[in-house]
C-alpha cells in the first residue's frame, strides 16, 4: 500500500503528521506543495479541498491531522 | 524544607503529578521550564502540536533575540526542546475534562485520567471566525485560517484576507509570494498592524489595504470563488472576485474546559492576578487565555514565568 503524504514546508500540522507516520515506522511518500505548485492543482482536484496536510491511501483521503482516524485506518494501537 | 520530595518522573504511564499545565505554547513550557528548574513533577498536555499557536505563525520578528526573525515552527520547537531539557512530559491528547472540586485536581484526557496538586492552563485562543454566510460551506475550499499552510493552494490567484492586525498583515506578506494580489480588508477606518509591517505592504504591489470594510459574505460553486465587501459607512457591497480567503479577524479564548469553574471577563477570557492566580485557589492561568491587555509571544513567556514560580511556591507552601 502506498501512502502519499502531501505538505506544505511550513505546516506544523505537516510536520505533525510526518513524525507520526515516521514514529510508526510507516512508509510514505511526501509530496511538498510549495515546490510543486501542480501537486497543490491536483490535490484540489483529488480532494475537492484546498489545505494540507493530505494523506492519501487506497480509497481513503484524509485532510488534516487526525491521530484517531489514521490510527484506526492504518490499524495502529 | 524538603527539597527531594518532587524528582521529576520519567515514567509516562504515572497517575499524579505535582504539577499539570494545560496547552503548550510559549506559556505553558516557560512555566514548565521554572517548574522543571524547581525539580516539580510537571505535566503537560496538548492536544495539538506542542509549541502551540506560535508553530503557525510564518516569521517571529518581534520575539528578543532574533532581530532577523524566527519560524513560528522553529521556535515553538526550541520552546519545546527547553521545556522537555528540564524534565517535563508533553503528552499528545486532549484534556475532555477538569474536576475542581476534589484535592487533587482531576483530570481527565481522551487517553485516561490523571491527578495533580496544581494546574496552570494555558489553552489560549483560536483564529475568530466571522460568521458570515456560506463560512463554514467554503472552510477548506478556500476559506484558510492559516497562511503557512495553505497559501500554496492559491498561486497566481487573487485572494482576500480579512483583518490588517499583525496576523493578517504578517500573513498577506506570505501569501504574496504565491497569489497575484490580495486585497486586505480590515472594519476599522485604519490598520491596527506595527507601522513597520504596515510600511511593507505599502510597498508590495500585490497588496492593497481596503479599511472601513467587512467581508459579508462568500460566494462560489464547490469551492469559493468570490468574496462580498461592505462599506461600512454606506453599505455598499461590491463584489471581488477570490479564489482565497485567510482569516485573522481576532481571537476567542480557548476556555471550555472552566467556563463554569473559574471566573472569566465579560469576553471569555479567565481573570487572574497579577501572580497569575484563577478564582480558585490552586489553579493558574497565563498567556493568551487569560485577563492580559497586550497578547504577544514575549506577553506570554512573562505571565508564564510568574505562573510556574508562583505555583510552585504554593505546592512548597510558601507565602
Amino acid at each position: 500500500m502506498t501512502i502519499k503524504l502531501y505538505t506544505n514546508s511550513s505546516c506544523p500540522h505537516c510536520t505533525r503528521a510526518k513524525k507520526f507516520l515516521k514514529d510508526h515506522d510507516i512508509k510514505f511518500k511526501e509530496i511538498n506543495i510549495s515546490r510543486y505548485p501542480e501537486a497543490a492543482k491536483e490535490l484540489k482536484e483529488k480532494t475537492g479541498q484546498t489545505g494540507v496536510p493530505v494523506i492519501l491511501f487506497g480509497n481513503h483521503k484524509i485532510v488534516g491531522f487526525d491521530e484517531n482516524k489514521l490510527k484506526r485506518l492504518l490499524n495502529i494501537k | 524544607m524538603d527539597f527531594s520530595i518532587r524528582k521529576t518522573s520519567s515514567g509516562s504511564k504515572k497517575k499524579h503529578y505535582s504539577a499539570a499545565i494545560i496547552g503548550s505554547g510559549p506559556a505553558g513550557l516557560t512555566a514548565a521550564i521554572y517548574l522543571g528548574r524547581s525539580k516539580i513533577d510537571t505535566v503537560i498536555f496538548e492536544k495539538i502540536l506542542p509549541g502551540g499557536y506560535v508553530t503557525n505563525i510564518q516569521k517571529v520578528e518581534n520575539y528578543p533575540g532574533f532581530a532577523e526573525g524566527i519560524s513560528g515552527e522553529k521556535l515553538g520547537e526550541l520552546f519545546t526542546r527547553h521545556a522537555e531539557h528540564f524534565g517535563s512530559e508533553i503528552k499528545s491528547v486532549a484534556v475532555t475534562e477538569l474536576n475542581l472540586d476534589v484535592n487533587p485536581f482531576e483530570i481527565k484526557t481522551s487517553d485516561g485520567s490523571c491527578t495533580s496538586d496544581c494546574i496552570i492552563l494555558a489553552t489560549g485562543t483560536s483564529n475568530k471566525k466571522i460568521g458570515v454566510p456560506r463560512e463554514e460551506e467554503f472552510i477548506h475550499k478556500g476559506i484558510s485560517f492559516c497562511a503557512t499552510c495553505d497559501a500554496p493552494f492559491f498561486e497566481g490567484e487573487n485572494v482576500v484576507v480579512v483583518g490588517a492586525g499583525n496576523s493578517g498583515v504578517q500573513e498577506a506578506l506570505y501569501i504574496s509570494n504565491f497569489a497575484k494580489h490580495i486585497t486586505i480588508v480590515e472594519c476599522l477606518d485604519h490598520p491596527t498592524c506595527e507601522p513597520i509591517l504596515l510600511d511593507r505592504i505599502n510597498k508590495n504591489d500585490k497588496i492593497d489595504l481596503l479599511t472601513s470594510h467587512i467581508v459579508s459574505g462568500f460566494k462560489g460553486d464547490k469551492f469559493l470563488e468570490s468574496v462580498d465587501i461592505k462599506n461600512v459607512n454606506n453599505n455598499e457591497i461590491k463584489n471581488i472576485k477570490a479564489k482565497g480567503a485567510f482569516i485573522y479577524a481576532g481571537e476567542v479564548p480557548n476556555n471550555e474546559l472552566v467556563k463554569d469553574k473559574l471566573k472569566l471577563n465579560k469576553n471569555g477570557y479567565i481573570i487572574t492576578d497579577e501572580y497569575m492566580k484563577t478564582s480558585k485557589k490552586g489553579i493558574f492561568s497565563a498567556g493568551n487565555i487569560r485577563n492580559t491587555p497586550f497578547r504577544q509571544i514575549a506577553t506570554a513567556i512573562g505571565d508564564g514565568a510568574i505562573a510556574g514560580h508562583e505555583a510552585y511556591k504554593f505546592l512548597e507552601g510558601i507565602e
